[in-house]
């Protein structure tokens, strides 16, 4: 991942207050810098504000404060130039359902300044990189939802940005698709591209990440390499006990085991956030059990990025 | 610039034509009503057309010939449209009178004002001196005052005048040429005077009932003309294609809400495209299908006319004249499509309104039943509507032949509702186009 120090983005006092002053607060005022050549995550629950800050940053949105510089242009005073260095790929399938994919990839070709030899070029080799080449003449809406993801990503792909953003390109579909989809945003970074990638799968984010921005109510609560990110966990095991029916008083009970940082009720999940989970896990186990609760299975996870977000907020990053 | 805009155009066009749902409202359906009100109506004057309700101011006072009989040429225009109580009905003053419902008046001024008014659809006047001036050898005029609102009405009052005024010219020269002839021949022959008088008399009678039957003859009285009035596919074609294309103007513009709904309208915004030029990329794109809509309609029109073995031509021959109407009245139709996008929150939203809207404007404007004799106080209303001022221009270019310019205010109107309702579209969406 050829990371270079220098920023192809920056975000300051960022904010997007819908219909103020009762609307929402989505995005409140958020800094951060972006580097040429790295892979920057951004994780957080549904609702975090992830999709608003790409729409002020790719001039769909106007922030109600803030500006953001990208590639040298600030997207409030120069959208265009902005948009020139941008491929955007948005959560939503953002496709003509009746065209096939070439149709609409020929089509946002166009609107990407791009013609002629070109255009047709840039086409077959984005229909080859998302491995749509064989479906090409086909409606989308005779596709698998997994081939509608990469057409949809294909479009943002098409002029060759600089940067492209990515807004949950994995949201709803199978694994084997989400594999293809990480390993082709791997490549394309590895071809020099600048990639910003909102999820609220922390596997992900782990899994792609050279730097990872943690967002929650519309603010960056945690910022930094994963080895940053994990030292402010510190170094926490996270349990996982699977107990259907457990009264809330009981997670107290749990919390107050010697050791033991946090305990967090989630479905039928308990959370405990330990030094060192081994030590705690039978006292754990023994409590569950003295409870007349039943204990369906346990897992012990080395420290994540889950665990960094349920130690900053107490919640779970999925609800 | 125009790359961009030429394909958000085309994209639309292409994914109208290829859409067998759309095609079917486009032109399956205006095509199939036209053809069956057509059949329902088919060429049956008596159908089509109200009486048409005229005036006739006779002042003639009337003159003596030198036999000392009294004549009055007035009273020809006046039999005609008021037949004597027992007309026979095979003849053309009954004829007449099943056209029009004419009413002898001593009040022309008053008259006048209800043809302003739109009351009558047109006066005859017929000064005191008329057979006076006429016996001299002077001109003697009729006057006729007529609505110009109306498009069939005054046509046929004037096509029968003016066939009463030939009848009454052949009595004309029969005076003019009969006694002096007669008199001459009663020389040579030695007749008496009074022989004379009653030879020319008798000459002047034939020639009355002549000009009398003359316009009685509807080929003479040019009612040919409305035969053809008759076919109502003149009047419902045009009707019908109007009122679809509005639909699919309606349904043009409402891709945009369904581009906002389906993300691809921001997803263009995410593209080095401003937002005027994907507006005016669907707006173009609206258009264009809108005009190729009115022209396929034209011909499969004509087509399905011609199979029902119409021989009067449904849109007429003015080509320039078709063309430019077609341009104006989808200009405005397009433009009335975004108004009904722009007020509508969502796609099915606006679908609801304009199925409500449109047919509205629809009966308003005549496209389900032609609105001749409307009251005067609602007068205005139909003019309101699109539909109006294209179906009148497209009548007036086939029944009545009319020229370029018998349609110019239908073009201008069209034209300024065009801008005026685009104008509001626009300001509406600007409010809106923020995500
Ligand atoms: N157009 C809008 N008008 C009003 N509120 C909005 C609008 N768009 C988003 N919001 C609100 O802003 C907040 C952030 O939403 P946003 O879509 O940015 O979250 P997200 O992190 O992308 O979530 P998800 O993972 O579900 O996509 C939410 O509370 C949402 O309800
Ligand atoms: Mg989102």
């Amino acid at each position: 991942m050829p990371t270079s120090a220098a920023p192809i983005i920056e975000i300051t006092n960022l904010k997007k207050h819908f219909n103020p002053p009762d609307g929402p607060l989505a995005v409140n005022k958020i800094s951060m810098a972006i580097m040429a050549g790295e892979i920057f995550s951004l994780l957080g629950p549904n609702g975090a504000g992830k999709t608003t800050t790409i729409n002020m940053m790719c001039g769909l949105l106007t922030p109600t404060e803030g500006d953001v510089i990208i590639a040298g242009h600030s997207v409030i005073k120069e959208p265009l130039a902005v948009k020139r260095a941008l491929g955007v790929v948005p959560q939503e399938l953002a496709i003509y359902p009746t065209l096939s994919a070439r149709q609409n990839l020929v089509f946002f070709g166009k609107l990407y300044g791009l013609g002629g030899s070109e255009l047709n070029k840039r086409v077959d080799e984005v229909l080859e990189f998302t491995g749509l080449t064989e479906r090409a003449k086909d409606p989308i809406e005779e596709y698998s939802g997994g081939m509608k993801r990469r057409v949809n990503i294909g479009i943002g792909l098409l002029h060759r940005p600089q940067i492209v953003f990515l807004d949950e390109p994995t949201v709803a579909i199978d694994p084997q698709s989400r594999r293809n989809i990480l390993d082709a945003v791997k490549e394309l970074n590895a071809q020099g591209t600048t990639i910003l990638y909102t999820t609220h799968y922390m596997e992900e984010a782990q899994e792609l990440s050279d730097r990872v921005g943690i967002i929650d109510h519309g603010s960056i609560i945690a910022l930094g390499t994963q080895d940053e990110l994990m030292q402010q966990v510190g170094e926490q095991d996270t349990l996982v006990f699977c107990v259907p029916d457990v009264p809330d008083e009981f997670i107290d009970t749990l919390g107050a085991i010697q050791g033991v940082n946090k305990a967090l009720h989630v479905d039928d999940e308990i959370r405990l956030l330990a030094k060192d989970g081994r030590t705690v896990l039978p006292d754990a186990i023994r409590l569950i059990n003295e409870a007349g609760l039943s204990l369906q299975s346990v897992e012990v996870h080395e420290p994540t990025l889950e665990a960094l977000f349920l130690h900053l907020t107490g919640r779970a990053l999925r609800d | 610039m125009l790359t961009k805009l030429l394909a958000i155009a085309w994209k639309d066009i292409y994914v109208t034509f290829r859409d067998r749902n759309a095609l079917l409202y486009m032109f399956a359906m205006p095509v199939a009503l036209s053809a069956i009100i057509g059949l329902a109506f088919g060429t049956d004057p008596d159908v089509s057309i109200d009486p048409i309700p005229v005036a006739v101011a006779n002042q003639d006072a009337g003159t003596a010939l030198p036999g000392g009989e009294q004549w009055n040429l007035g009273q020809i225009y006046e039999s005609v449209f008021i037949p004597a109580e027992a007309a026979d009905p095979g003849n053309t003053a009954a004829q007449v009178d099943e056209l029009t419902d004419a009413e002898r008046t001593d009040d022309p001024a008053q008259a006048r004002d209800q043809v302003n008014d739109g009351d009558l659809a047109a006066l005859i006047q017929i000064p005191a001196d008329f057979t006076e001036q006429a016996f001299q050898g002077n001109s003697a005029a009729v006057s006729v005052y007529w609505d110009s609102g109306r498009s069939i009405g005054p046509s046929v009052v004037l096509s029968i005048v003016n066939s009463v005024t030939y009848g009454a010219n052949t009595v004309l020269l029969a005076q003019q040429v009969g006694p002096a002839y007669l008199t001459q021949l009663g020389t040579e022959l030695d007749q008496d005077q009074s022989a004379i008088t009653q030879a020319t008399g008798r000459v002047m009678d034939a020639a009355m009932s002549v000009a009398q039957d003359t316009p009685i003859r509807l080929e003479q009285v040019n009612l040919q003309g409305e035969t053809r009035a008759g076919d109502a596919l003149q009047y419902f074609a045009p009707s019908m294609a109007i009122l679809f294309m509005t639909f699919t103007m309606a349904a043009g513009a409402t891709t945009i809400l369904d581009e906002q709904n389906g993300w691809t309208l921001q997803r263009i915004i995410t593209t080095p495209t401003p937002r005027w030029l994907f507006m005016a990329g669907k707006l173009l794109g609206t258009y264009v299908t809108g005009v190729v809509q009115m022209i396929i309609l034209v011909g499969l029109t004509s087509l399905v006319a011609a199979l029902m073995g119409r021989e009067t031509s449904v849109w007429g021959d003015n080509i320039a004249g078709i063309a430019l109407l077609i341009l104006a009245v989808s200009f405005a139709a397009t433009s009335l499509g975004l108004v009904i996008a722009a007020l509508s929150q969502t796609p099915s939203q606006a679908s609801t309104y304009s199925t409500v809207a449109l047919f509205l404007l629809g009966m308003l404007g005549g496209s389900f039943i032609p609105i001749e004799n409307l009251p005067a106080a609602l007068d205005w209303l139909p003019k309101i509507t699109l539909n109006y001022w294209g179906i009148q221009g497209f009548f007036d270019l086939s029944y009545e032949n009319a020229a370029l310019s018998a349609i110019s205010t239908n073009l201008v109107v069209l034209a300024v509702m065009g801008v005026v309702l685009f104008m509001i579209s626009t300001w509406r969406f600007n409010r809106r186009l923020e995500i």
